[in-house]
């Protein structure tokens, strides 16, 4: 089997697909690309299916490099098509020959036996992924390569990648798919924010128990990411000391927790769990994010803005709907 | 007497319904919930998984399939024929099993024995008694992979958990916080109170399986082992640093 190495890595690099699903009643986390946006676009450039004939996500060829600030290089034993998308890391190729090219990103570029690539640190944003065609072939735990930045010695392969591993794709005589779905309408500038990020969610029973003057307090607040965020969960500080976080809301019996949801911290300050959340939490809940807004949130990085803003789980639904269905066969 | 029929159903994300039951910790309104959960298991083809804990029951389901509305009215039903099956509902279920841990009480494996006997002015033989006197609920799985959150404790052995959590608590420790106690099943952060160790794998892992020794609805039991016992079974006592 043909394979990429990892010749550097200064950063956190993980291999992500959809994530591990039906284990949660075990204490299994999900895990999974954090931004799916990118993720999707990555591989569906290439022709990799993520969704099966009956439009159920599919873990079948979209293992990729999910890699947290760039600073990685990476050596190919064989040539093949790969995508680069997610935040701006400025890709480049070196050939056998030292020859050095710029790597276009969000669309296929074709790797040679013996080239190199590198990611440079971005800009801007937080996430790039590195899809290969057929997905990266590492083993499979509960129907899933996703790793997690929670460590756990008794399964390894769950663990972060280090410098050193290779990671093995299938050989693939097969050409990219001559019509790939033309989906210039959703470029990368029209889904990720510009300014402030508005955060909509479903809100819990916490939410309208809550009196209107602490609800409008809390729409008015600007927060700033805190650079505790990781793939866990995203945490906030508010960006003026003044007006009131959170009232104290009573501590609740452990109970499951999504993608998403938003803890409120006895400091009254808000707590957004991401794919590597643990399943179950005890802090009382405001509601769950809209996933769609989670991939965005993703790329933010410490000392950026959101806002929170709730909105109807109709919403919510038909735009997931949307957004999965512009990557699903036609 | 508990009544059944006060709970509550709502959307919890775009993915997920929640089923929520009174604030409480009772076996009979667990094994409600058991209940519940094996008939939304049935609720086909939307259901895909579901997690279960003291007083809720967290459902997912193909939301691209069917409407939030749909799908809780088919758990609504689901719920209601679970009431109308209780009466002839055992407390325990019959595929519960009994599982005994096995566990050496001291200072050197519970690192927080000597506080726990200062604050509660009592003996490391008071805390074994407390500990072991009673068999244990497993409520709830999560956290990490295997851990299970087990209930009740014994009154005079509960306490907030600890204000600045560990960074490391070892795998096989076993530890108490408010009314809970549970086995960390691998080393992990950890806010709870360890009070001994056990020599006990909480979980078996093959190709593509996971089996936890403790799933939700079992009923575990803890049988205090001297020091000799614990190594003999293959345990490594674990030292704070």
């Amino acid at each position: 089997m043909a394979s990429m190495s990892i010749i550097e890595l200064n950063s956190l690099a993980l291999i992500q697909d959809f994530g591990r699903f039906r284990h949660q009643h075990q204490g299994i986390s999900v895990n999974g690309a954090a931004d799916e946006f990118a993720f999707l676009k990555a591989n569906h450039c290439l022709g990799n299916h993520v969704f099966t004939t009956r439009n159920d996500k599919s873990n079948e060829q979209n293992a990729s490099l999910e890699v947290f600030y760039g600073q990685i290089k990476l050596a190919f034993d064989d040539s093949c098509y790969i995508a680069i998308t997610g935040a701006d890391c400025q890709p480049y190729v070196t050939s056998k020959n030292k020859s050095h090219s710029d790597i276009p990103m969000w669309q296929p570029y074709l790797v040679e036996a013996g080239d190199s690539i590198v990611l440079n640190r971005p800009s801007t944003g937080v996430i790039s992924y590195v899809a290969v065609k057929g997905g990266i072939r590492s083993p499979q735990f509960l129907g899933s390569r996703a790793q997690s930045v929670v460590a756990n010695q008794q399964m390894p392969v769950l663990s972060p990648l280090v410098k050193g591993q290779e990671l093995p794709f299938s050989r693939s005589s097969d050409d990219l798919p001559e019509t790939i779905l033309d989906l210039t309408k959703y470029t990368p500038a029209g889904f990720y924010a510009s300014d402030v990020l508005y955060l909509r969610f479903m809100p819990h029973q916490h939410w309208f128990d809550a009196p209107n003057h602490q609800q409008e307090d809390w729409l008015n607040t600007t927060f700033i990411v805190d650079s505790n965020s990781n793939r866990m969960a995203y945490q906030f500080e508010k960006e003026l000391t003044t007006g009131h976080a959170f009232s104290k809301l009573s501590q609740t019996l452990s109970s499951a927790v999504n993608f998403g949801t938003i803890q409120i911290l006895p400091s009254g300050l808000p707590l957004v769990l991401m794919k590597d959340r643990q399943t179950m939490g005890g802090y009382p809940t405001l509601g769950n994010v809209f996933q769609i807004d989670l991939f965005r949130l993703a790329q933010l990085t410490p000392g950026q803005k959101v806002k929170f803003i709730p909105a109807e789980i109709e919403q919510a639904q038909s735009q997931l709907n949307a957004f999965y269905q512009r990557f699903m066969p036609q | 007497m508990l009544e059944l029929s006060d709970y509550k159903v709502f959307s919890y994300s775009e993915n997920a319904i929640l089923i929520q039951w009174p604030e409480l910790i009772s076996a009979q309104l667990h094994q409600h919930i058991i209940s519940v959960s094996e008939l939304v298991e049935n609720i086909q083809p939307w259901f895909i998984e579901q997690v279960c804990s003291y007083n809720s029951l967290l459902v997912y389901y193909r939301f691209e399939a069917i409407s939030a509305h749909d799908f809780k009215a088919k758990l609504i039903s689901a719920i209601e024929q679970a009431i109308l099956n209780a009466d002839e509902k055992p407390l325990i279920a019959s595929q519960a099993k009994q599982i005994t841990i096995d566990v050496c009480y001291d200072v050197a494996t519970g690192w927080d024995i000597e506080t726990i006997c200062q604050q509660k002015q009592c003996t490391l033989e008071d805390i074994i008694d407390w500990h072991t006197s009673r068999t244990y609920r497993a409520y709830a799985l999560g956290f990490t992979p295997g851990f299970c959150y087990l209930a009740s404790l014994d009154k005079r052995l509960q306490l907030p958990r600890k204000t600045i959590p560990r960074k490391k608590v070892p795998a096989g420790a076993v530890a108490i916080a408010h009314h809970q106690t549970a086995i960390y099943p691998d080393s992990s952060p950890g806010g709870w109170h360890i009070i001994g160790q056990t020599p006990n794998v909480m979980y078996a892992m093959a190709k593509n399986q996971f089996k936890p020794l403790i799933n939700v609805g079992d009923i575990v039991s803890f049988n205090p082992i001297s020091r000799e016992a614990f190594i003999a079974q293959g345990g490594n006592i674990a030292r704070e640093r």
